[in-house]
Formats: structure tokens, sequence, C-alpha cells
């Protein structure tokens, strides 16, 4: 089957999952901006957490409702409502899909790198991206990719995933280390 | 990045020339990092990836996953600032535009000097003092307050790591997470 299908079936199945990421971020020339390690965990609808390891610590936390950050060298948190920014990451289309076509125009890519692939364009201007690639290894997300107006890229690729293994609710909750004042932006 | 306490030097001074010297002379680098403004209540931290070569620089700022949030191209001629939103602006002066565009001031041009730990050149440097070792511990120049509280010793001369800016209400704190010098 194709990777719409692919993607349906990771959708259907799906109630959550952990996944070790790699994260790298270019430039337009291809230039390695930041490569970045960690975990994610994502429980839908709207829940999600990405714990960056590597080279540093920080946090962003969705719990449903407010988006929390912590970056741990500058003992910053921040809290902000979902809705406002989260529309549009991407991680968030993993979290709570609605059909993607209403969303997106979505179109097969084919087979590379081992990987087939759907091309995502949103349909509304004014979105983060100008395009995002999901990487479907059989019935798994394995890699999105990200392109933003400047010609930006964000390579995400997920290893290690667990399909609705049971994470405890605590893990989508935020309690700010002693010490470390949160800032509603 | 290892980090030690800093060894002292027999004499300061002469390191604090010496590094004048090697440093103020680097124009061909990439910092790697994090950036941190708090104005008044408002508190915001970033990434950030500056990149200068000559009187060349482009400095992007970025959210996580890559998400857009300024980039600033500029030379001795002028400057460029593309906001999140992808409009650009232009003008000559880069901290005018910043604080013209965003609200909140980011000394493009002292910064430059400042994040390599020497002061800019131009001699509007108020006030410095010197660690055990014949690195800057604080720089005042231009009605900035810029403090550096850790330097990685993986460089020769050493580069900071952590630096702090203020300027009346304004607190700037940068991290740095990877420096790539280019002879």
């Amino acid at each position: 089957d194709n990777a719409r299908e692919r993607l349906n079936h990771f959708f259907q199945e799906m109630e959550s999952f952990q996944a070790d990421f790699e994260q790298v971020v270019l430039t337009e020339q291809d230039e390695v901006m930041q490569a970045t390690e960690g975990r994610v965990y994502l429980k839908r609808p709207g829940q999600f957490r990405w714990d960056y390891e590597k080279p540093y610590t920080q946090q962003i936390i969705a719990d449903g409702q407010f988006l929390w950050t912590y970056d741990e060298d500058l003992a910053q948190a921040t809290v902000q409502e979902m809705d406002e920014v989260l529309g549009r990451t991407p991680v968030m289309l993993l979290s709570q899909p609605r059909p993607l076509e209403e969303d997106f125009h979505v179109e097969e890519q084919g087979e590379i790198e081992g990987l087939s692939w759907l091309a995502l364009t949103p349909r509304e201007a004014g979105s983060d991206f100008e395009q995002l690639l999901i990487g479907m290894d059989g019935r798994q997300v394995r890699m999105m990719v990200l392109y933003d107006q400047f010609g930006q890229q964000t390579r995400i690729r997920f290893g290690d995933m667990d399909i609705n293994p049971d994470i405890p609710a605590s893990r989508f909750r935020f309690e700010p280390p002693p010490g470390v004042d949160v800032m509603h932006n | 990045c290892a980090v030690r306490p800093p060894e002292p030097v027999e004499d300061v001074e002469r390191t604090w020339q010496q590094r004048l010297e090697v440093l103020s002379a680097r124009d061909d680098w990439v910092l790697a990092g994090r950036v941190a403004v708090a104005v008044d209540d408002e508190r915001w931290n970033a990434n950030l990836r500056w990149r200068q070569e000559g009187e060349t620089y482009d400095i992007q700022i970025y959210g996580p996953f890559g998400r857009h949030a300024a980039r600033l191209r500029g030379d001795a001629s002028g400057v460029t600032l593309t906001d999140s939103e992808g409009r650009n602006h232009h003008a000559r002066d880069a901290d005018q535009l910043v604080y013209d565009t965003l609200g909140w001031r980011l000394p493009v041009n002292g910064l430059r000097h400042w994040v390599l730990g020497v002061p800019a050149p131009g001699g509007s440097l108020e006030a410095y003092a010197l660690d055990p070792a014949g690195r800057p511990e604080q720089l005042a120049q231009s009605g900035w307050t810029v403090r550096y509280q850790r330097y990685s010793d993986e460089s020769r001369p050493p580069l900071p790591d952590r630096m702090t800016l203020e300027f009346d209400d304004i607190r700037v704190r940068v991290l740095m997470d990877d420096w790539q010098m280019n002879p």
C-alpha cells in the first residue's frame, strides 16, 4: 500500500507512542545549524513531550491546554496557550490529526531511501512551514522533514518507536524545578 | 566542553593584550548557541546561529523545530531584518533596526566582538575587569554591561561559554553551544 494508506493505518492504530529522535536544522545551503537528540512522547489527542537531551537539556511539553518550555542551562520556563502556537506545529499533526486533506494538499512522493514519502503542503498561508514531508517505514512514521519559507530545513528521524506503550500521565505534566519561575508569554 | 576555574597567569595584562591582538583579528567564525531576552516581565528564549565573515554577518534566531523567529543579514553598508512573518526591513544600523522592528535591543555591532570575549574596537570601552587568567570578567561599553560567567578552555585563547548583557531594563543571556573558528 502507498504512503497515504500506511499513514492511515498509523493514525488508526496509534493512540500514543514514544521514541528516540534525532533532529537536524539545516540552512538553505544545507549547512548544519543545530543537531539535537532526545526522547519524544505523544498521546492523542493533543499531548506530547519533546525532551532534548543532547547537546543540552530542554523540554517542550504540551499538556493538552498549555505549551510549556524549559531550558535547564537558562533555568527559564515559559508557558503559553496551546492553540495559539501549536496549531501549525508539525508534531501536533501526529497527535490530533483531523483528516489531513482538510488542512493540507497531500501528494505521494514514492520510495526514497527505503521510506515511502508523502508531501503535505498547507492549504492556508502563514503556517510555520511551507512543506512537510513524512517518511513511512512500514506502518510507522520514521521521518519528518520541514521546509520553511526561507529554505531552512528541519529533519527529524524517529528511532526505536513503541506504539501504544503505557505512558504515565505525569509525563505530560510540567513541574518547574525549585527556584525556576514560569513566564507567561 | 571541559570547564575549569581560570588558571592564574603571571602577567595578566600581557595575556589580555595578546588576547586583544588575536581575537580582534578573528572575523571568520560560526557560533551556534541560545539567546534569552528579559525585558520588564517578558521573557523569551530561542536558538541562535551567527555566521560572521569579514564585515558580513548572518544572524538567525529560531525556535524549536527550526521555527524561524528573525534573521539579520548585513555588512558595513547596511542590514536587512526578516521578521517571523517573512517581511524584510532595511536600515543602515542593525542595533536601531532590531529595536524599531522587534521592540527590544540586540547590540549587534558590539556583540560581534563581545561574544569572543573582547571589546569592540573604536574606543568606547568605559571599563573592564579581568580574571586571574587575563580574560575579561566584565566590560562596560556603549552603555552595555557585559559579564562573562564561564569560558570554555577548548580553544586558545579561551572563548566565552556563558555571558550576559545588560542595558537599562533589558537583560540578554547568550549561551555558546558550539564555536567554529575558521583561520
